[in-house]
Parts: C-alpha cells; structure tokens; sequence
C-alpha cells in the first residue's frame, strides 16, 4: 500500500565494530525512551534528563541481570540527528558487550536500524538536505581523517553555499536577458555583450575552481591502488610491513578480497592508500614462478600507481627486467625503489635507466626501516596528493555533483559561445538555463519561478 | 437528450456563460464543432470588450494567439481586422521570441467580433445575467447540466463553460470609493462564485488595476515622443482576412503620425516620461492609496504595477516611461500605459499634469483597481473541466489569469473540449514541446496561483521549438483531425508544409558549385568561398545565408520566403534546438514516474507542511507534476523519490 506508515523506533550499533574503548548502541524513535527504560536500572528509569549523561547499570529486560554499565543520553526531538526522540547508550567497547547492550534493546521493543535508516530519518524530518545526507554516507565510509574532514565539511554545507552562489550569478545574467526578451518594451537596459562574457566567466572561474579540487576530492574519498611489485627476494614484503609500521592508522585486512593477493590499506597522510601486494611467492620452481607473475600482472591491472623494488645489493637480473617490462607495459606510474640499500651497490639508477624505469630510485632498508619516510613522501608525489594539505581542503568529492558542476561548464561555455559569435539573446539565454537546472540538481529550487522573482525584483516592469 | 445535446426548444450542448475573450472563442469554437450552442452575456451589444489595452499580443503573448489562430479560433482575424498599429518586437533577439503586438481600435474590435458570433451558424447569442448553475448528483459527484438568470429563465446545456472575467463579485476601488462592479460603469456578476462554493469550490481573490483614459484634445503632443508602428504590412492570422474587411477610416486629425501604408491606415503612439515631481506628488499621497493604506488585500501581478508602487519599489528611479495609445481611429480617448492607478481621482489628475505634454490635460475617466472572486485553476483538469463536477468548464480570467489572449486560449480549448464531450471523444490537450497553449494550461493545474497568471516565453523551456512562424506547422495539423480548421486555412497550411518540405529535400541532395557566383555570394555575406561542389546543406549553416541564394546558384528557382525562412531556421538553430531539449529532457527525468494514485500524501513523513497540503490538493500523477507545483521544493521530490522507491522495492 503506498501509503507511509508511522514510524517505528529501530536501534543499532552507532560505533564500528572491534576492539575499543567505548561502544555506542543508538536508538530512535517514538518508542526511544520506553526502550531504555525497560533496559536501564530502576534507580535511573524515572529521570533522563534531555541532553544530560547519566550513569546507569543496563539490565536483560528478559531476566532483569544487570550486565554492564553505560552513559545514556536522551535527546528528546527534534533536537536530535534524526529529529526524532533519540537515547545513546554508551556501553564498554568490545564486540561482545556492544552486541549485548543492542540485543537488549531490540528485546525491549526497538527493530533493528536497516543501513543508513538513521540518516533517512534525518532527511526525511528535514534534518538535513540531500548534499548534507550524502555527506553523512560518506563520512561513515571515510577512510581517512582528511576523507571524514572533507565529507565533515560538506556536511556542514559549504559546497552546498558555493553551487547557490554560482546559480545565483547565472540567475542574475539570466534575468537581464530574459527581461530583455520577455518585456521588450519596458524601460529594460539591454544586457551589454561584453559584460555578459565576463560575468559568464566569472561564474566559469567558479565552478572551475570547484572542479579542480574535485580529482583531489575523489582521491580523498576512494583512495588510491598500490600494486608493490619486483622479482623474487628483492625485499616486497618486508617493505609492505615497514610501511605498514610507520603508519599511525589501524591496519586492518579487508575481507572478501582474492585468497592469494594480499590487501592492506594505508593511510598516507591523509590519502587512503589501498596496497595491493604480491608477496607470499617465494621458491625458485617454475610454477612458483609463473604463478607470482600472474599475481603480478593482476596487481599492475586494478593499480593506479606502482612501486617496483629492486635489489641494490645484487646485479639485475632476467627476473628484474621481465617485471621492469610489465610495468612499462601496464602503463602505470611507476616509483623505482632500491632495496637493500644498505648493502654494497651493484644496482643503481643507471642501471633502471637502461630498464626504462624512471629515476631517481628512492634507496630503502626495510630491515631497519630507514628510508621509508623518503619513501612515504615520493609516493605521495607520485599520487599527486602533495598539494591537498597545502591548499584548502577540496569541497567536491562525490560523483554527482562533480558531474553537475561539469554539465553546467559545459553548458556555460555553450553561452559564451554564443556571445562570440554574436548570437541573439535566445542562445545566450540555453546555456544559462542549462547551467541553473543542472546546479538546481545540487542546490536547487524551480527555476521558472526563481527566474521570474529575479526579474520583478530587479527591473521595474509593467506599463 | 441526444447525443449532440439537442433536446428540444430548450436543449443546448455546451452553454457559455460570458461573452468576452474567453467565452467568444469557447462558444465559436462549440458551435463549429457542431455542438448546439449558447453564448449567454450581460449585454450582446457589446461582447469581447478591451477594458484595459486595447493591444495584442507581444512575447508569448502573440505566440498564444497565432496559435489559436492555427487551431481555427477568432483572436487574429478580428485584430487583423481592427488594427490601427502593429509592430514585430524582438527582432534582434532571436527567432523563436520575436512577437507581433497590435493596437486594435477597441470599438471595432468589439463590433468585428459580435459580427462573426451572429454570422455563426449553431450559436444563439442571448441577453442574461447567470446567477447560478443547474446541479445533479452530490457529495464529490457533482454534474453541471444547465444554467439559470437573474430573471429565473433556465436553460439546460450538456455541458457548461463558465468564462466570467472580472465579474464574479467585482468591486472597483479608486481612492477612498469602493463600488461593486464588473468593469467600469458594468455591473458585476452576483450569485455564482457563491454557488461554486457551495458545491465545494475554493474561491480566491485578485486584483488588477488599469490606468486613467485621457482627452486626446488635451494633449500637447508636440511635446511627446512619436512611436510609430510597423510601415510592413503585418498579420496575425495565417488564414489573412479579405483587404476589404480590415478597418481604415479617416482618422481622428487630433492625432499626429497617422500615414497610409500599402493603403491601410495606420496610427502612431506617443511616449513620454514622469519626473521626480510627479514622484514626490505621488509619495505625498501614499496614504491616501488603496494599495498602501490597506483597503485593498488581494494580490496584483508583479509585471503590471501600479505607478505608485512603481516609485515605492523603485526610489532610485527619477524617470518612468508612459505611452500614450489612442483607443481607436476616431475617439479622443486614450490609453496612459504605464499609468495604473487606484489614487484618489484628484491625485491622478494632478500626477498626470506634471508631465509637461499633459499640463493642461483632462481625464475621460479615472484609473482605477479592481478585485474580483476566481476559482483556484489546480481544480481543473487538462481539459480545463473541473475536477468537481462533470460537465462543468472554467475559462478566462476566472482561473486566475490575466490578458485577453491567455483568456482566448483557454477560451478555444474549453470550448473545443466541451463539444468533443457532447460528440463523445477524448479531451483534446498539448504538451510544454508543443505549444504555449500547452505552457499555459501545464501551469495552471500544477502551479498555485498567486498573483494574475500571464504567459512569459521564459514559461516555455522548449522556447526555440514554439515559434510564431511555425504554429501552424505545430497545430493546424490538430485542427484538421478535429475539424475546425477552414477550407482556406488548410489549403495554405497545405501548401507551406509541401513547401518545406520539397525545399528541405532539395537542400539535402543540392551540391553548390565553386564558380565567381558562389564566391560572390559568399562574399557577400564575409563568409570564405569554397573550392569545390559543396553540398548546399553545409552553406546554410553559415550566419546570413539564404536559401534562395544556394538556389539561384544551382540554378534552381526561389521558394515561398516562409517556406525558405523555416527550411533557413532548421538549419541554423537546430544544433541549439537539441541543446535546449536536452537540458529540459535531463532534468525530466522524472517527468513520467507515476506517483500512485492511492498515494496518501497526508501520512508521508518529510514533506515540508506546505508542500504536503499541495500536493494533497493538486494530487500529480507524476513526480514531474509534482515537481513543478511551487511551494515544492526538490527536497520534497526527494522525499517523494524515497517513498516511490520504497513502494517499488516492496509490491503490493
């Protein structure tokens, strides 16, 4: 039936699962406070205060045995994230007592939160618009704390501030050419073409501007693919872990990838770094063998950048070349590494030059973990996120909108076209309404009716 | 009662109720298709009235009446036939938005009209003041099968438009006097908004103002500025009326600029300015204004301002153009446009005689405002039925619309659907791609009215498609299936689409050769020759060129200069007709998602209050509808989108 039923209160685990210090169990919903009632000691059922922590005992509401201690908060609506009544239990982190504290309260009368239902409850109350509800979906999935800072910003709505800002300017030019047109014969000043080419750019350099940040929003949000590659024995894996060691972030193996290439995700100050290793083949049989070039060849495929490590200590072999050959192939940007670089030298960057790799190699010890900071920065250049920290943080970092902004480019470089060329308003007029729908997509409101308002307001009409 | 609604002395098929722009159309439009009609007016003598302009068209404007002229309607021919000044406007601003306006003679226009209602077989035109409908059925099930007068006489009709105009409880207000009244110096019509509401009608309020008419004999227009009009003969109809019923008597010699051209008559108009004492004679009177002193409520539209808000909203300016439009070849009245007034009588005076041309000027009459009742047009269908009651049509200024040509095109269409009802066939309606009638009606059942509706070509986003050279290519075609387009308006129709047609042939097969012509030609236009044959197609994409340029150099004779201006506009603009229907088709992607006739609006939680008692009322059948009712936002249609998808995710 199409109708929209009244809603229920669903719980779930708002904290990631794993081994820390304090789990949050979130429910929402009419039935929010009836919840935690029936599953907090007496002493503390009758008062929660809105907004106030309060130290309670959590109890089975089956058998009434207390089981943990926890902080509940109550937020009563809609001055909560989903606007409706809402109680945080903060239970003792841990897998085990976190998913005893959610069990007591679906046992207490709440439904299990289906993914993401919190932040449709929130959108759909008008707590947030749908640039701000992406935001939040990204912002759960963000790798990184630069990733969760950007979505952060967004959600605070700064690039939702911006698109308007660039609508409003092609609104405005818009209602000077459309009064024009639509009210020929009232005292309308005719729109100056060369004022209208450099408005149009104007809100070009916006937009512009907003898309230049957008690779390095991509890179924030999704990250990069690492393939480490290099023959046999050069030292892959003990790199993989003294990079793995410098690195602040929890390491975690993410599940569900292909039993036989390992995948560990780096955080590279700030840039997610997904490593795609192809480490585990040793020996000198050739099965072995053709199965660690095979790994590698699917490394190099699913990478965007790579590093080939070589060892310093030893002359370059048949081994060393084949793989030198496969990178070049791959076409993949490519980071020489010489290993071992503690060792007598009898590899150098000569010696790669003459391979077709790229220099100047960055020297490692793995061992000892010397040269890996080199090593972390080189990399960083190399996936062209230098400059993220530098400038300011980019606002543009999901598909959609960098799309939008793209078409509304496209579609102003369509007016200025026709400005060129000396096209009548009418043509001016395409794009501009192209760009105000596509941005209204991102921002937006009725474009005929904003258009209207824009022209009553700015031009005195009606004779 | 038979099919075609004949049921005896007494019996009509379609009933209109109002002879003005609206209900002159619906009814000639009925009795043409055969229906038995009845065009009931206060006063027969004196039907299609100009209570404000007496001018036609302009953008979007003139659109709407080509249109309705392809369609087979009146509108064009009877201004054809009363013009005294017509103009095309926005020539240099593209081909889809230039407009024709005309400056009627108002008398004549009127005369002109009421000649081809009584000429019109099938049509009685009859005396009464309807104050009340004929009712069957109740609850939500209402039928409309007839009307009554103020003098208690009944007439059943099988269907009823009703096209009041201003009329419905009208009261004009000029200053401090307020008087009920349909237009000035007309009675109002009574009883019938009250009969609506009682049968579950919402009412609404509007106003709408016109400005003073003045004394040409008082006038110095030597210290005016002339406006003439076109010297090229120009006409609205694509079916032109014989040259021996268009109108051209002496003129009226008070008027300067009147000349023959092509042996019509036609007269300039003047303009002249306001100054910043006529604004500070008009801010010293502000209390003494209906609009600011809080007598009148009801909302006017924002592109026909009074001259007081005019200098309340606009400080800055020290100057406000004014035209001055004589009403007619002979009367001394004439027309201040831009002057719309509700000021107290002596106020008006005084502001009028700041102006230097008219310091020793005298009023006809005064300007005055006017508020009258209106049916909120989101209670009508497509077809511009009711949702209400069947056999019940609302046309005009009663929807909540302004201007003469809006109100014909509704006019035409209710009148043409009432009488495909009585024959038993589908309502006839247009889309936004395929007419400005189509704009118009779009918006009238999606969008709330606030304000008078007027037709904006910014309204029409596939603007480039809905030219006014080529409405009859767009719905002559539509009149033909439905019958009501003349032998002689076909036969011409005919003639331009075989035209186009054989001339678009002939352009893509003919190759231009690289001779001293073709370079000259080229020339001509700063555009480079070519240095061989060249398919003629490509050289009428270069700015300028001409399609019977290309054929004189292929040797090929000229086509009509319509037909080679259609073929000539093809060429040039279609890259940006796909542009522009891109950009509409992108953000329409949910133009036809069906939102579920069962769906209950009142339970989905996260639609803004506003937006929900909307889409409550207006119940869209798609998300694109829905879309486009303003007062809902995209976010609702995102909440919209959810619920849609929710409900498809689990069927049943």
């Amino acid at each position: 039936m199409a109708t929209a039923t009244a809603p229920d209160t669903i719980a779930a685990i708002a904290t990631a699962l794993g081994p820390a210090g304090i789990g949050v169990v979130r429910v929402s919903g009419p039935g929010a406070l009836a919840v935690a009632r029936r599953i907090i000691s007496d002493g503390s059922a009758g008062g929660l205060p809105d907004r106030v922590a309060t130290l309670v005992l959590l109890r089975d509401p089956h058998d009434g045995s207390f089981f943990d201690q926890a902080l509940v908060t109550y937020m009563a609506a809609p001055r909560s994230y989903t606007a409706e009544d809402v109680v945080e239990i903060s239970c003792h982190g841990g897998i085990a007592a976190v998913r005893a504290t959610l069990a007591a309260a679906l046992a207490a009368g709440a439904r299990l939160a289906e993914p993401g239902e919190f932040t449709l409850r929130a959108f759909l109350n008008g707590r947030i618009d749908l640039i701000q509800a992406e935001a939040v979906a990204d912002m759960v999935a963000a790798p990184t704390d630069l990733s969760l800072k950007a979505a952060r910003e967004q959600l605070g709505g700064r690039l939702s501030g911006e698109v308007a800002a660039a609508r409003a300017q092609c609104l405005k030019l818009l209602a000077r050419l459309e009064a024009g047109i639509d009210f020929s014969e009232d005292d309308v000043p005719p729109v100056d073409r060369r004022q209208a080419a450099v408005d149009l750019s104007a809100v070009r350099s916006r937009l512009d501007h907003l898309l230049d940040q957008a690779d390095r929003g991509r890179l924030l949000r999704t990250g990069v693919r690492l393939a480490i590659v290099g023959s046999p024995n050069v030292g892959k894996s003990s790199l993989l872990n003294a990079l793995l060691r410098s690195d602040r972030a929890i390491v975690t193996d993410v599940p569900g990838t292909t039993r036989d290439t390992l995948e560990e995700q780096l955080d590279l100050e700030g840039i997610p770094v997904v490593v795609v290793d192809t480490a585990g083949v040793r020996g000198t049989t050739d099965a072995i063998e053709s199965e660690g070039i095979a790994r590698s060849r699917r490394a190099l495929a699913e990478a965007d950048v790579a590093l080939l490590i070589f060892d310093a200590g030893r002359e370059l072999n048949d081994a060393d070349r084949a793989v030198a050959a496969m990178v070049r192939e791959y076409g993949v940007p490519v980071l020489a590494v010489l290993n071992k670089s503690d060792l007598p030298e009898k590899t150098g960057d000569g010696d790669l030059t003459a391979l077709g790799i790229d220099g100047p190699a960055v020297p490692t010890c793995a061992l000892n973990d010397a040269g890996v900071a080199p090593l972390r920065t080189a990399l960083l250049e190399l996936i062209g996120g230098g400059d993220i920290r530098a400038n300011e943080l980019p606002l543009v970092t999901n598909e959609r909108h960098q799309e939008a902004l793209r078409a509304a480019a496209a579609h102003l470089e369509g007016s200025a076209t026709a400005v060129a060329d000396d096209l009548p308003a009418d043509f001016i007029a395409i794009g501009l309404h192209g760009a105000v729908r596509v941005l209204g997509e991102v921002a937006g409101e009725d474009a005929t009716e904003d258009l209207l308002a824009n022209i009553f307001e700015r031009f005195c009409i009606g004779k | 009662m038979t099919p075609d609604g004949d049921s005896g002395r007494n019996g009509y098929g379609v009933i209109v109720v109002g002879a003005g722009h609206a209900g002159c159309e619906a009814a000639l439009a009925a009795a043409r298709l055969g229906a038995r009609t009845l065009l009931l007016t206060m006063d027969p003598d004196s039907v299609a009235g100009m209570p404000c302009n007496p001018s036609i068209g302009g953008p979007a404007k003139g659109h709407l009446v080509r249109e309705i002229d392809a369609l087979g309607g009146e509108m064009a021919r009877v201004t054809d036939r009363t013009q005294l000044q017509i103009r095309m406007l926005n020539t240099g601003k593209g081909p889809a938005v230039r407009a024709l306006r005309a400056q009627c003679d108002k008398w004549l226009y009127a005369r002109a009209m009421g000649r081809v209602l009584r000429g019109q077989p099938n049509l009685d035109l009859r005396q009464g003041s309807v104050t009340g409908l004929l009712w069957e059925g109740g609850g939500d099930d209402w039928r409309v099968v007839g009307v009554e007068t103020e003098l208690g006489r009944r007439f059943r009709g099988a269907k009823v438009i009703v096209t009041t105009g201003t009329f419905l409880n009208g009261r004009i207000i000029v200053g401090n006097t307020s008087y009920p009244a349909g237009r000035a110096g007309e009675s109002p019509a009574r009883g019938l908004s009250e009969d609506l509401a009682a049968h579950g009608f919402a009412i609404g309020r509007l106003k709408t103002g016109t400005p003073p008419r003045i004394d040409a004999r008082t006038i110095d227009f030597a210290q005016t500025e002339l406006q003439p009009g076109s010297t090229r003969p120009l006409e609205f109809s694509f079916d032109p009326v014989p040259a021996d019923e268009i109108a051209g008597a002496t003129p009226n010699p008070v008027y300067p600029g009147a000349e023959r051209h092509d042996g019509r008559l036609k007269m300039a108009c003047y303009s002249i300015y306001t100054n910043p004492g006529t604004h500070d004679l008009i801010r010293a009177n502000l209390h003494r204004a209906p609009l600011f002193n809080g007598s009148i409520e009801s909302t006017g539209p924002r592109y026909c301002p009074s001259i007081e808000d005019k200098i309340v909203r606009f400080a800055d300016k020290d100057a406000h153009q004014l035209f001055l439009e004589p009403e007619g070849f002979t009367t001394n009245q004439v027309y201040v446009q831009g002057a719309n007034t509700s000021l107290p009588e002596d106020v008006q005076l005084a502001l009028l005689r700041s102006i230097p041309a008219l310091a020793n000027v005298e009023m006809i009459h005064a300007g005055y405002a006017i508020e009258y009742d209106f049916a909120p047009s989101q209670q009508l269908r497509g077809s511009l039925e009711t949702q209400r009651a069947t056999g019940l049509y609302l046309a005009g200024q009663i929807n909540g619309t302004t201007g003469y040509e809006e109100a014909a095109g509704q006019g035409l269409l209710a009148g043409i659907n009432a009488a495909l009802a009585v024959r038993g066939e589908p309502p006839l309606s247009f889309r936004r791609d395929q007419a400005y009638l189509g704009v118009m009606i779009d918006d009238l059942i999606t969008k709330e009215i606030d304000e008078p509706y007027r037709l904006h070509t910014s309204r029409a986003e596939y603007r480039l498609r809905l030219r006014q050279d080529n409405a009859d290519l767009r719905l002559t075609p539509v009149a033909e299936r439905i019958g009501l387009a003349s032998e002689s308006r076909l036969r011409r129709w005919r003639e331009k689409a075989q035209a186009i047609e054989a001339a678009g042939e002939w352009l893509d097969a003919a190759r231009i050769p690289a001779n001293d012509a073709s370079a000259a030609a080229l020339r001509a236009i700063d555009s480079a020759p070519i240095a061989e044959p060249t398919p003629a197609a490509n050289l009428l994409k270069r700015p300028r060129m001409k399609l019977n340029t290309l054929r004189e150099l292929a040797g090929a004779p000229p086509v009509d200069r319509e037909a080679a201006a259609q073929v000539e506009m093809e060429a040039l603009y279609s890259g940006y007709i796909r542009q522009q229907d891109r950009i509409v088709e992108r953000s329409r992607k949910l133009e036809h998602a069906p939102i579920p006739p069962e769906f209950d609006f009142a339970t989905a939680r996260g639609l803004r209050t506003e937006a929900r008692q909307k889409l409550e009322r207006v119940r869209p059948a798609t998300l694109g509808q829905a879309g486009r009712i303003n007062g809902v936002t995209p976010a609702d249609i995102a909440v919209l989108m959810v619920y849609m998808k929710r409900a498809g995710a689990t069927p049943g």
